[in-house]
């Protein structure tokens, strides 16, 4: 009966958020650090579940990636992140925080072949996303990890056909092994991939998903000769137990001062607030 | 703490065991068990219960009751003897009890001269509490020190010191005591938490003796409490498993788990250990299993700290992330398994680069960067802040348009791109000694030039036909269609590039 009671609280709880779950309850959700997302239906990115991150290329995703990552950094928290295509640029996660952050990159081409023979293109990639895959399910069994990303990348329409992954939907069986892993886990896995613009491709076995778009409005920071820095707004629209909210959320604009280790020395680019 | 009987043996709070050893020599080690002590509190409460609707206990060893409404109960005397004689049912003789209005000042009196019972009469808090020490105030020792030199021995003459002032000087626990020396406390007893009981029993109806058929029992039993105590947030340290033969309790088995776990297929795993190494005697007919300890659920994983002393990790810890790390190595390559570190230098390629996170290279790479500086200066949220940048392989060659001196449209993978919005070029120049850079660096948003489908989509909306050429609008904005570019005009190798695009 106590069980019957608890999952009707949770099924009140999406209805009327904020009122239906004690503390205990809720602290199995990770709080991204934006109120946007940690109010809204799913309250944050729950531990022992998946959670799909899409969006087409170019939409944002990666930016608010980046912002909850470092918050949870910042918390003290261990995030591992898999980036299948190696695509991640350096500058932009050189997190100065307490919790560790670490990628898996692609190995090199000729690292690959444990065999030795030479690979073609397409079965490279292939074996890669089974050694992503094999990535996440390591990352979350050694519980040191309390959020693993698995970034699929931004795979060619016609490449994913031939891969099963990219633009199309995450095979069931993978979502099934993945949170077979995670059920003996506290980790919360982020699953990152590229839909083609206006496409819809749900995914079996994610708790949550998330759309992301650039929203209406874009942002120019002024400078002294023109803008210095655009940032749109991004869009977010989730979806849970078939209900869904769309948000939108504002990044921060970083222009940065190249020179920033020698102060004495003004950068002309400087914003004019 | 220590028992009178431990007092009378000379064993004292604080003393070394080779000395209490000497002082008694039947003493033994115990472990100090919190939860032990926390069980047994909690079961007071609740035989407390029988004298007042509240109760709660807010130290080991102090209870608050509520002693309000007795007047037609026998008075507080009554109550007094009421709650020592029930304590004493229970095994707690050395009980002392103080009645007043404030918690702070009950307990005060509870303690005043090591009466039985002490009864502040109503509304005399403060003039009860004036002449005391401050000792009996719960504060810093830094704090007892001051008021000391300050001259301030006495509850009464704390209370007349102005509340601004120790505000000021003490901050918030300077606060906290005058509201307690006035006799004024925010703790009240509450009623106790309800009692969790995880527990469930089968009647198997006919007797059984296989492992295999009393396994298959206790998988669905531990599967409903596992599903249980997950639901309230908890997980179980301790399990007790109890066989019944025709309401004979024939075996009793408390089985503690390495680590506490929720997980059923764990718990399952353990008890089948437990079976195995001592087989039961008689063949079954009901089994009970309950959760006998259990805690709330935290959510903590294990620490990646190089920085730790090995005996702060445990070995498990240790061992877990190094195997992890050899797996990767040994499948991947040694350097797959990276984390980023910023850089010195200003060319944005170069501003952080990719260190393997097994071993340290005997060279670093990287010159430090002023962190502080960087944090303070660099951005609101420092260096995390802004959009982030997803590369391609390789710097992509594009066909730039120009409208007078601005770049106006680019040919990207094969389709030409409107520039909707660019920014100010961020001219680099640098490296000479190695690889000479000289790059202007543009943020471009980029919209689908002639984009079909931004047309009909316009001219629908419109329920117009087709404008002529002359008079369409120069594009819609369409942000679903749209591509945020980082363009660069490499001054050396003389082309247009785009490296990546935000995402």
């Amino acid at each position: 009966m106590q069980a019957r009671v608890s999952n009707l609280k949770q099924q009140f709880e999406h209805l009327f958020p904020g009122k239906w779950l004690t503390g205990a309850e809720r602290s199995s959700n990770l709080q991204t650090g934006m109120p946007e997302i940690d109010k809204g239906i799913t309250r944050g990115i729950a531990r022992k579940r998946i959670s799909e991150w899409v969006g087409p290329v170019s939409s944002g995703k990666t930016s608010l990636l980046k912002i909850a990552i470092s918050n949870w950094c910042a918390a003290g928290l261990n995030v591992a992140y898999i980036d299948m295509e190696g695509k991640l640029f350096a500058a932009d996660w050189a997190f100065t925080a307490q919790g560790k952050f670490w990628i898996v990159r692609p190995p090199d081409k000729n690292t690959i072949s444990q065999t030795g023979t030479v690979v073609p293109l397409i079965s490279k990639r292939a074996l890669f996303v089974q050694e992503a895959l094999w990535s996440a399910d390591q990352f979350i069994r050694c519980n040191a990890f309390d959020v693993v990303v698995l970034d699929f990348g931004s795979a060619n329409p016609s490449d994913s056909k031939k891969r099963g992954i990219g633009y199309a939907p995450v095979p069931s069986r993978i979502y099934a092994r993945l949170q077979r892993s995670l059920d003996r886990s506290k980790a919360a896995l982020i699953v990152v991939r590229d839909v083609a613009s206006g496409q819809v491709s749900e995914s079996w076995g994610a708790n949550a998903r998330f759309n992301f778009d650039w929203g209406t409005q874009i942002n120019c920071e002024p400078g002294l000769a023109g803008s210095v820095m655009i940032t749109p707004t991004i869009k977010c629209n989730v979806v849970k137990d078939g209900l869904s909210q769309t948000v939108e959320v504002t990044v921060g604009s970083s222009v940065q001062n190249r020179l920033f280790t020698h102060p004495q020395v003004p950068d002309r680019r400087t914003s004019k607030r | 703490m220590c028992s009178p009987e431990a007092e009378r043996q000379q064993v004292f709070a604080g003393m070394k065991l080779s000395e209490a050893k000497a002082a008694c020599a039947d003493l033994v080690w115990k472990d100090h068990d919190a939860k032990l002590y926390a069980r047994a509190q909690q079961d007071l409460c609740r035989e407390m219960i029988a004298c007042s609707p509240k109760v709660s206990s807010i130290e080991p060893g102090i209870f608050v009751l509520d002693a309000a409404g007795l007047n037609y109960l026998g008075g507080e005397k009554r109550f007094c003897l009421k709650v020592q004689k029930l304590a004493a049912r229970t095994g707690y003789s050395d009980v002392h009890i103080g009645v007043a209005d404030s918690t702070f000042a009950a307990i005060v009196a509870s303690t005043f001269k090591r009466q039985r019972h002490f009864i502040v009469e109503q509304g005399q808090d403060q003039p009860f509490l004036a002449p005391l020490s401050i000792k009996h105030l719960p504060l810093s020792a830094d704090m007892l020190e001051s008021l000391h030199e300050l001259g301030i021995r006495s509850l009464g003459q704390m209370i007349g010191l102005s509340r601004q002032s120790l505000s000021e000087r003490f901050g918030k626990e300077g606060l906290a005591a005058f509201e307690l020396a006035s006799g004024i406390d925010v703790r009240h007893p509450s009623l106790p938490p309800a009692e969790k009981e995880f527990k469930c029993f089968v009647d198997l109806g006919s007797p059984i003796e296989l492992l295999n058929q009393i396994q298959f029992v206790l998988k669905s039993m531990i599967d409903r409490l596992a599903q249980q105590i997950k639901q309230e947030g908890l997980w179980a340290e301790e399990l007790a498993l109890s066989f019944y033969n025709d309401d004979e309790l024939f075996d009793q088995r408390p089985i503690k788990l390495l680590r506490p776990s929720n997980h059923g297929k764990f718990l399952l795993e353990v008890m089948k250990l437990s079976l195995e190494a001592t087989p039961l005697q008689r063949e079954v007919t009901g089994i009970q299993l309950s959760v006998s300890r259990f805690s709330r659920e935290t959510w903590h994983q294990l620490d990646l700290d190089k920085t730790k002393q090995p005996e702060e990790q445990s070995e498990q810890q240790v061992l877990s992330v190094t195997l992890m790390l050899q797996r990767f190595m040994s499948r991947l390559g040694e350097e797959s398994v990276v984390k980023s570190v910023a850089n010195d230098q200003h060319i944005p390629e170069h501003a952080a680069a990719w260190l393997p996170v097994a071993g340290s290279p005997s060279v670093m790479p990287v010159v430090p960067v002023n962190i502080t500086f960087a944090n303070a200066y660099a951005a609101p949220t420092g260096l995390a802040s802004g959009l982030a940048l997803r590369k391609l392989a390789s710097p992509q060659p594009v066909l730039v348009e120009f409208q007078g001196e601005q770049p106006g449209a680019v040919a990207f993978e094969g389709r030409w791109y409107r520039i909707q919005s660019i920014t100010t070029p961020e001219r680099l120049s640098g490296l000479w000694w190695d690889q000479p850079v000289r790059r202007s660096y543009y943020v471009a948003l980029l919209q689908p030039k002639d984009d079909r489908r931004v047309e009909d989509r316009y001219a629908d909306e419109r329920g117009l036909a087709r404008m002529a050429d002359q008079r369409r609008p120069a594009y819609i904005p369409d942000t679903q269609q749209s591509l945020l570019v980082l363009l660069v005009n490499d001054h050396e190798k003389g082309g247009w590039f785009i490296n990546g695009t935000f995402d």
